[in-house]
Parts: C-alpha cells; sequence; structure tokens
C-alpha cells in the first residue's frame, strides 16, 4: 500500500532520477521513475529520521530552483515516517518528503549531501 | 506485527550510492530480533511468528515445549500422524500410545496406564472386552440401556447376577429357553403380584403359606355330587325306630343299578335325608336335582314329595339350617307313577360349603290314601360353584 502526495523536486533530482533508473531496473526490470521516487524517498528518510542527526525545521527550509511538481507514491511506513518528521518538526508532510526524496537521490548517485526541499 | 522491511526497495543497493550510517545502525538494530540458528536464542514475540509454505521440518529427538508451554491448535488447525508416527503420554509402568501403525489409527492404553473419561464417550463401532479383560461398574456407576437398544447374551455366556433385579417390563424366555431354580433357591412374590403360568406347570411340591390362602381359580368351577349316603328318618311313619325304616335301597326298576325306594304310604310322616359327602370346602351351592317316579300305578292323586336343601352339624345343639325354599316334585300326582321327572332344587342365600357340617337334601315322601303311593329315586345330586379351594 502507497499514500500519494504531490511534492516537488528539482532539475538536479530529475536528473539523478534518470540516473538510478537504469542501475535500478538491472535488479527490477519493471522499474520505472515513479518507482525510483519512491525508493529514493525511503533512502532520503533513512538518514532524515536518523536519531544521531538532530534535524531541526530550520534544515528544511526551501531551496531556490528550477522545479518539477511530481506524485509521489510513498509506501505506507515512509509516509508514517514523514509525517511524524513533519509534526515533530511542524512543517509540513510534503516539504520533509520533498527533501527526502531529493536527498535520496543525491545519495543514490554518490554524493553525500542532502538536497531540498523545493516548492 | 508485521515482517522486518526492508531498508531501501529492490534494486536501490546501487552501485554508486552513499550508505548512510543510520542505514547500519538500523540494519544492525534488526539482528537481535532474527533467530540465531547455530547457536540458539531466544525471543519473546509480541504477536505470531506465523509459516506457511512448506513450513518447519523438525529432525533429531532434542526438541522440547518447556515447562508450563502449550502448543495450542486453533479452529481447524491440525495435528496429523502419519503413518508410522506416535504420539506417547509416557508413564512410568505403561504407556498410552497414539501411533498409525501400518497404516491403522491406533490408540493403546498399556497396563498400568489410566484412561479417565469424565465426559461422554460416543462408540459407533464395536468395543470389544478381550479375553481376561473385564468392564467393571463400579460403585455409584450405571449402565444404562435405553429405548431402542438391545443387549444380547448369546448361547455360552455366563450371567451371574449376585444383587438384587429389579424389573419392570417384561422377561421373555423363549421356546427352548427356561429359567431353573437350583436346590435352595426360591421364587417369591409379594403380596398383591400376580403369577401368572398359561402353560404346563409341572410342581413336584407346592407349598402355600399362612393359615388363609387357597388355591384360586380365575374362574369359578362347577362341581357336582352324587348323593352318598340316604339317612332315613321315619320308620313306618313315625319319627323312632326300629321299625323298618320308610327308605331303603333297592334295584332299579329300569335297570340292575340301585336306586332309593320310599315305602308305600296312605299318610304322612315318610321322610329322609340324602346326604352328600366330599363337598368342595368354600364352594357354593347352587342346586340339587332329583331323578323321581311314583311306584303305584292304581295312585292318581298321591301328595306329591317335597325337597329342601339342608344342612346341620351337632343335633343336640341346633337342628337344620335351609338352603332352599321347599320345592314340590316337579311331577304332577296323575303322571308321578308312570313318568321319571327331575325337580331341581335352587339353593337359596349363596349358601357357602363350610368344614365341619352335613350337607343333605330333606325329602317328605309321598302318599295317597287309601291306594298307597311310594316312589324311587333314580338320581340325586348336589350342584354348586368353587373359586378357592380350601379344606
Amino acid at each position: 500500500m502507497s499514500v500519494s502526495t504531490t511534492l516537488y523536486v528539482d532539475d538536479a533530482a530529475v536528473a539523478a532520477n534518470a540516473l538510478t533508473l537504469t542501475e535500478v531496473q538491472t535488479v527490477v526490470p519493471s522499474a520505472d521513475a515513479a518507482y525510483v521516487y519512491t525508493g529514493a524517498a525511503r533512502v532520503g528518510l533513512n538518514r532524515l529520521a536518523s536519531s544521531k542527526r538532530a534535524y531541526t525545521s530550520a534544515d528544511y527550509t526551501l531551496q531556490s530552483g528550477t522545479v518539477t511538481s511530481i506524485t509521489l507514491a510513498a509506501e505506507d511506513d515512509d509516509d508514517a515516517r514523514a509525517q511524524a518528521i513533519a509534526t515533530a518538526l511542524g512543517i509540513t508532510k510534503a516539504r520533509v518528503l520533498s527533501k527526502a526524496v531529493c536527498t535520496g537521490l543525491s545519495l543514490l548517485t554518490g554524493h553525500d549531501i542532502e538536497q531540498g526541499p523545493f516548492s | 506485527m508485521s515482517n522486518l522491511a526492508r531498508l531501501r526497495l529492490a534494486g536501490f543497493w546501487t552501485q554508486n550510492s552513499v550508505v548512510d550510517p543510520q542505514e547500519f545502525e538500523d540494519f544492525d538494530a534488526a539482528r537481535p530480533k532474527l533467530a540465531n540458528f547455530e547457536d540458539g536464542s531466544t525471543h519473546a514475540p509480541s504477536a505470531f511468528v506465523t509459516v506457511g509454505g512448506s513450513g518447519f521440518q523438525l529432525t533429531g529427538t532434542g526438541h522440547s515445549l518447556a515447562a508450563l508451554a502449550r502448543l495450542n491448535v486453533e479452529s481447524t488447525g491440525e495435528i496429523r500422524l502419519k503413518n508410522g508416527s506416535l504420539l506417547k503420554a509416557d508413564g512410568s509402568l505403561g504407556d498410552i500410545r497414539l501411533e498409525v501403525l501400518t497404516n491403522v489409527a491406533t490408540l493403546t492404553v498399556q497396563a498400568s496406564a489410566v484412561m479417565d473419561i469424565a465426559g461422554a464417550a460416543n462408540v459407533t463401532g464395536n468395543l470389544d472386552i478381550e479375553s481376561a479383560g473385564e468392564l467393571n461398574l463400579k460403585s455409584g456407576g450405571t449402565l444404562a440401556a435405553e429405548s431402542g437398544s438391545t443387549v444380547t447374551l448369546s448361547s455360552g455366556a455366563t450371567v451371574t447376577i449376585a444383587a438384587n433385579a429389579t424389573m419392570s417390563g417384561d422377561m421373555t424366555v423363549s421356546s427352548g429357553g427356561s429359567i431353573v431354580f437350583q436346590s435352595g433357591g426360591t421364587i417369591t412374590g409379594a403380596s398383591g403380584s400376580t403369577v401368572t403360568l398359561q402353560g404346563t406347570t409341572n410342581l413336584y411340591e407346592l407349598k402355600l403359606i399362612g393359615s388363609a390362602s387357597w388355591v384360586v381359580f380365575n374362574t369359578a368351577r362347577t362341581w357336582l355330587r352324587a348323593g352318598a349316603v340316604v339317612l332315613p328318618l321315619s320308620y313306618a311313619g313315625t319319627s323312632t325306630g326300629p321299625d323298618d325304616p320308610d327308605i331303603w335301597t333297592e334295584v332299579s326298576d329300569a335297570t340292575t343299578a340301585p336306586c332309593y325306594r320310599t315305602r308305600s304310604a296312605t299318610s304322612s310322616g315318610g321322610k329322609s335325608v340324602v346326604e352328600f359327602r366330599d363337598l368342595p370346602i368354600g364352594g357354593e351351592i347352587t342346586s340339587v336335582t332329583i331323578t323321581t317316579k311314583g311306584t303305584n300305578l292304581l295312585s292318581l292323586s298321591a301328595t306329591m314329595p317335597t325337597y329342601r336343601i339342608v344342612s346341620w352339624e351337632d343335633s343336640s345343639a341346633a337342628g337344620y339350617t335351609n338352603h332352599s325354599n321347599l320345592t314340590t316334585d316337579a311331577g304332577s300326582a296323575a303322571t308321578f307313577p308312570a313318568v321319571e321327572t327331575e325337580t331341581t332344587i335352587s339353593a337359596t342365600g349363596t349358601p357357602i360349603v363350610t368344614a365341619g357340617r352335613r350337607y343333605g337334601l330333606l325329602i317328605t315322601h309321598p302318599f295317597e290314601n287309601p291306594a298307597g303311593q311310594a316312589m324311587r329315586v333314580y338320581h340325586v345330586a348336589m350342584n354348586g360353584t368353587v373359586e378357592e379351594h380350601q379344606v
């Protein structure tokens, strides 16, 4: 089961999605861009939900850049993790997921750099 | 609870991806939840660990359901013993074994093992008590055969009843069967009970208990006693002897058999009693019949004889007791000397034959003046019924 959320990602994330999709399809041939966004959200949330990093709402300040609107189909447990973070920091779930997707794609493409959120 | 989730979706451990330390942390945090099938491990799942598919297969003999542990088989679940398998209650002296021997499911309760049934055991097959086996009904136990059930004891079987048996239904002894009372045995019918034997009853000794118990006929029997003795009560018309009696026995004028005959009399005074003996004590007298005929054909207007059923006991204390009305001979004076006539004297007052009393027919003899008349008595008999044979 999944929960759909509309959010924004930047061009870098879109490009990283394309790069990642090629690798993912070696394991999951049926994978598509939406599947990559879903998986990237989990990878990003693995970091954002870390107890070792004391994230604040300031870490979710909107970033500037060219953005694209996507509809993310987050896994139930990932959606729950995003909602928990959003509730704790007093921000929207879409903002948390935007940062999770962008950061996840960054990590998946070999960059240990957090990205987003975007709107 | 659900299964352990993937840290990343399938395909996301990409070649160049950066692995966050938190992911290792999460991976490591899940390890204690995994079973250590090499060194053993202990877990307390907060929910069932459900295993489907081909399930577990246990080998070896060391598996244990620990003390106080329980294995619940849920609704529609099964534990199935395959051919050659065994479920054993391990007793110190004998076991209870549930096993499948050569594809035959078998429950064996060995010697010294016990199977207690506090609920119901429904047997739709055979329950065989083998040789040396016993079916013991302990004190307080009941063996009830409900309506429609059958208890069959085959030929050769032995039934010993040392206890009291109460029967409210019928017990039928079929042809060829018998009830045998051996020496010392008794059959007792309590007051108010009835024993009905419709067929032949062979009794070598019948003992009636008590002083008022008699043989009772279900339907009253009729009895008949012929007059046994004639007692002359007059001699030439007077009541004392020693003159010739007014009645005697002689050869019948019709046959060679005896009959009674009265003296030819021209006046009254002739009388006699024909006594009946061996009457059934307790019987009821219903009538006396007497067959007579006059002797003097020239006598056509005789005073006819009369009859009365009487009884008496000690003639010094009391006289007759009458048991009928005075009855005149049924014949007519005109034909009395020529025609044998049977007269019936009906008893009155339902007289019962009492031990110690004598019973008879009191006769006043016929007479006619001046021709004189006598009579012959060819047959006289007392009739009655009896319901109870007394002595």
